[in-house]
């Protein structure tokens, strides 16, 4: 079920109303009711995943137990702990890895004179499993690293692993962080609802108006070949999708935290304004941030950090970037542009080191405005490598780019510069007053109007075939 | 990346927004909602008022154009069905060659069989006697594409009327609740035209791109040669894309009435194939999906010698002919009819003015 579907609007007027009705002293039922409605979300798309849900519950469910038994026997909890991480690991490699490395093989293989017999097994992703596998691995991980106490209740772990919002695409939340909110009452505030609602308006406007519309762009001029674009229209079609991308994803977590929100939860902020990031380390403080804290906490960490030299801190970091590129996606575009992002945040860290510079240093206004802007290349350069289906394609993009405005880059510019323009005066807001709430700071009337002008804008100009988020295939 | 955390230390902290949840009361937050809703709802009925939807578009135009035609014309051949046969039935060249009246009624794909059922069932309500023939022109995308209720709410219906009359099924709950959000919030329902005029500042059509003659004949200025083949792809993918039964069980339900209504109401019916490009004509896919189309249609005229499928291949045009590879152009159109025509006659249609 999708959240920009007919269905869906239904579906949680439905649960909303029974979720309030049962009152929040009743939390066991309230999550019995949830954890119902969060199954039916998910095998609404299809059912026969459901059990991949219900088998990671029960595995790290029992392991967490297990753990809390072998409270001093570090041999049995490290068994333990490697049990989880190959199950989790194992599941998500066979649905989402398996047929990449096989065919990849192969290919190699081939390239090397040999007539390899390779079958694939055709495997269909479940949706959303690198997200809800990340989840419930954190748990796991934060219980052996004695980070938080193992939960005794099943029923609330189960809807930790499971709860409809974030479980397709993220936010990837931590255990230590829902479990607690899961197990005692919540409160439903008018002030929660009301930033619910703007979260969930906000977001369906990102998703609907903005992204579908410079889908609109760009997919045309992806689908084109590279060697018929000139001028500005490569890059309308790496803009466009920028711009498509970050409305996509942005928007499915702003929904997915208001729906949160409306039900007394709160989930982390997963995305800072990425677009005023000032560079690379910037930007990944700003974009998908659940997703960049996990691999920080659960892989950067233990591979070492910046603990050891700079060679070592260097490698660790491209490490960490290239297989956050590969969790996007078992296809090379998305290996080389985690890469290429590790090589940025490289060249970054090695530059400050070159010129001991502290990194902490205070920015001027002009200063931070320049770095904005420039930032701007090496993020659609990233944008490009990720959307193009082929190391073809992205050279045809570069090598057909040319300074002249045509028609169809006139055109395309024209159409994303109507449909972006108040996503760029709400960010300026957000970005001054370094608050992402900020429009519901304005006067009663006005915060009215704004809404209305938000769903208007979306009666008008959203687009009404539901598209599928584009993150769900990851 | 704990190293880019730490690089960027307090500044990056204070240069990151956060979040900060104002406090506000129940009674605040429900001013909010109200503000938003009576905006909403009054900007909706302001912009209706000012440019009604049949004004604004095509789609809108040919709608309403058809159904004042369905409730006013005595014609005696009545040609239902979607955008290829707007385009590709001629009135005047069918009227001419079978020697009868005839009145085009098709508006466009996405009101599928059951659109040219209400369309019908109007026709049937308004006169004492049945028309002599119906000919449902249907281009096989047509059971490609998905209704919806925002495209039934164009019809000049009440929600009551898509009960499901003696011809039409009812509206599915999905469809009924589009429908129902498209009447309260008609900016919907054609947002597409309204969008394109708020960018343009184009607030009406311009009507030398489309002529819709009195018979009801809609006519296309030029051909766009360069577009058909990208359409031909889009329309194979569309083919694709179709999960279930082809034609849907809710088109199965529609096409079947219509058969039984020609056997109780004593008029012929047929479905005729739409003029198609040459070169779509032969896609594999394509054979395919119509073959599946067809299949059924058969099998459903089959229980009355009043209801049949026009037989032959469709009539195939070059792209310089086309609009899309459905929708010929004027000159095309007067082919296609008389070809039509000729197969009518060859069937012994229409019988003799009763």
């Amino acid at each position: 079920m999708q959240f920009n579907s007919w269905v869906f609007p239904l579906f949680f007027a439905l649960v909303y109303a029974v979720y309030l009705g049962l009152g929040a002293r009743r939390v066991r039922a309230q999550n019995a009711w949830l954890l119902a409605a969060s199954y039916l979300f998910y095998g609404y798309w299809d059912p026969r995943f459901l059990g991949l849900l219900a088998v990671s519950t029960a595995v790290d469910f029992t392991i967490g137990r297990a753990l809390a038994r072998a409270t001093d026997d570090e041999r049995r909890r490290k068994r333990l702990v490697t049990a989880s991480v190959l199950v989790n690991l194992g599941i998500l490699g066979f649905f989402k890895y398996f047929d990449f490395f096989i065919t990849e093989t192969a290919t190699l293989l081939e390239a090397m004179g040999l007539s390899p017999s390779v079958t694939t097994l055709r495997i269909l992703l479940p949706v959303g499993i690198s997200f809800y596998t990340f989840q419930t691995l954190s748990y796991t991980l934060d219980v052996y690293r004695r980070r938080m106490e193992p939960t005794r209740d099943l029923l609330g772990f189960a809807l930790f692993v499971s709860f409809f919002p974030q479980l397709v695409a993220g936010p990837i939340e931590r255990a230590s962080r829902l479990l607690p909110q899961i197990e005692s009452p919540r409160s439903v505030t008018a002030s929660k609802v009301q930033a619910g609602l703007w979260l969930l308006v906000w977001g369906y406007f990102k998703k609907t108006v903005i992204a579908d519309q410079a889908q609109v762009i760009a997919g045309p001029l992806f689908a084109a070949d590279a060697s018929t674009l000139s001028g500005l229209e490569p890059f309308t079609a790496v803009l466009a999708f920028t711009i498509h991308i970050y409305c996509d994803f942005s928007g499915y977590s702003d929904i997915a935290r208001g729906l949160a929100k409306l039900m007394g939860f709160e989930f982390m902020l997963n995305f800072r304004l990425p677009y005023f990031a000032t560079g690379p380390s910037d930007f990944w403080n700003r974009w998908h941030v659940s997703l960049s804290t996990w691999l920080r906490d659960y892989l950067y960490i233990p591979l070492g950090g910046n603990r050891g030299g700079h060679l070592s801190t260097y490698r660790n970091q491209f490490l960490v970037m290239a297989l956050g590129g590969l969790w996007h996606g078992a296809a090379w575009p998305y290996v080389l542009w985690g890469s290429y992002h590790g090589v940025l945040l490289v060249i970054e860290r090695a530059w400050l080191d070159v010129r001991g510079l502290d990194p902490r240093r205070p920015l001027g206004r002009a200063a931070e405005w320049t770095r904005i802007v420039l930032f701007w290349f090496p993020t659609l350069i990233g944008m490009a490598i990720v959307r193009c289906a082929s190391v073809d394609q992205f050279v045809g993009l570069i090598t057909h780019s040319g300074p002249e405005l045509t028609a169809r880059a006139a055109d395309g510019l024209a159409h994303l510069a109507f449909f972006t323009w108040p996503l760029v005066v709400v960010q300026l807001l957000q970005h001054a007053s370094k608050d992402l709430l900020v429009p519901l700071r304005a006067p009663v009337p006005l915060r009215g109007a704004l809404l209305a002008a938000l769903l208007l804008g979306m009666l008008v100009f959203g687009v009404r075939e539901p598209a599928e988020f584009f993150y769900f295939q990851f | 990346m704990e190293g880019a955390k730490k690089q960027a230390g307090k500044t990056l902290a204070e240069r990151l927004p956060g979040e900060r949840v104002p406090s506000v009361g129940r009674g605040a937050v429900a001013r909010m909602l109200l503000v938003a809703a009576l905006l909403t709802l009054a900007l909706n009925y302001v912009a209706v008022r000012l440019s009604p939807p049949a004004k604004r578009s095509f789609d809108g135009m040919v709608v309403e154009r058809k159904w004042q035609l369905a409730g006013t014309s005595d014609a005696e051949i009545v040609v239902v069905g979607d955008s290829s046969g707007n385009f590709g039935a001629d009135a005047a060249v069918l009227g001419s060659e079978l020697g009868a009246d005839a009145v085009n009624l098709c508006t466009y794909g996405r009101f599928q069989i059951r659109g040219a059922a209400w369309m019908l069932e109007r026709v049937l309500d308004a006169r004492e006697r049945p028309p002599a023939l119906v000919l449902v022109v249907l281009g096989a995308r047509t059971f490609a594409l998905s209704p919806d209720g925002f495209t039934f709410a164009q019809l000049p219906l009440g929600p009551l009327a898509f009960r499901g009359g003696s011809l039409a099924p009812a509206l599915p709950a999905r469809h009924a609740l589009q429908f129902v959000a498209a009447r309260a919030l008609p900016l919907f329902a054609q947002s597409t035209s309204f969008g394109r005029a708020l960018r343009t500042g184009e607030w009406e059509p311009d009507l030398s791109r489309l002529v819709i003659e009195d018979d009801g004949t809609a006519r296309i200025p030029a051909a766009n040669p360069r577009a058909v083949p990208r359409f031909a792809d889009r329309t194979i993918a569309e083919y694709g894309a179709v999960e279930g039964d082809v034609p849907s069980s809710a088109e199965r339900a529609a096409a079947r009435a219509l058969v039984r209504a020609a056997d109780e109401r004593g008029f012929d019916l047929v479905f005729a194939t739409s003029p198609i490009w040459e070169e779509m004509a032969t896609r594999p896919e394509h054979v395919a999906f119509e073959g599946r189309v067809r299949a059924f249609l058969e099998e459903a005229c089959a229980v009355t010698e009043r209801a049949r499928v026009l037989p032959g291949d469709a009539p195939r045009f070059s792209a310089d002919e086309l609009e899309n590879p459905f929708h010929v152009t004027p000159d095309a159109a007067g082919t296609y009819s008389k070809e039509v025509a000729r197969r009518l006659r060859a069937l012994g249609l229409p019988r003799a003015a009763r």
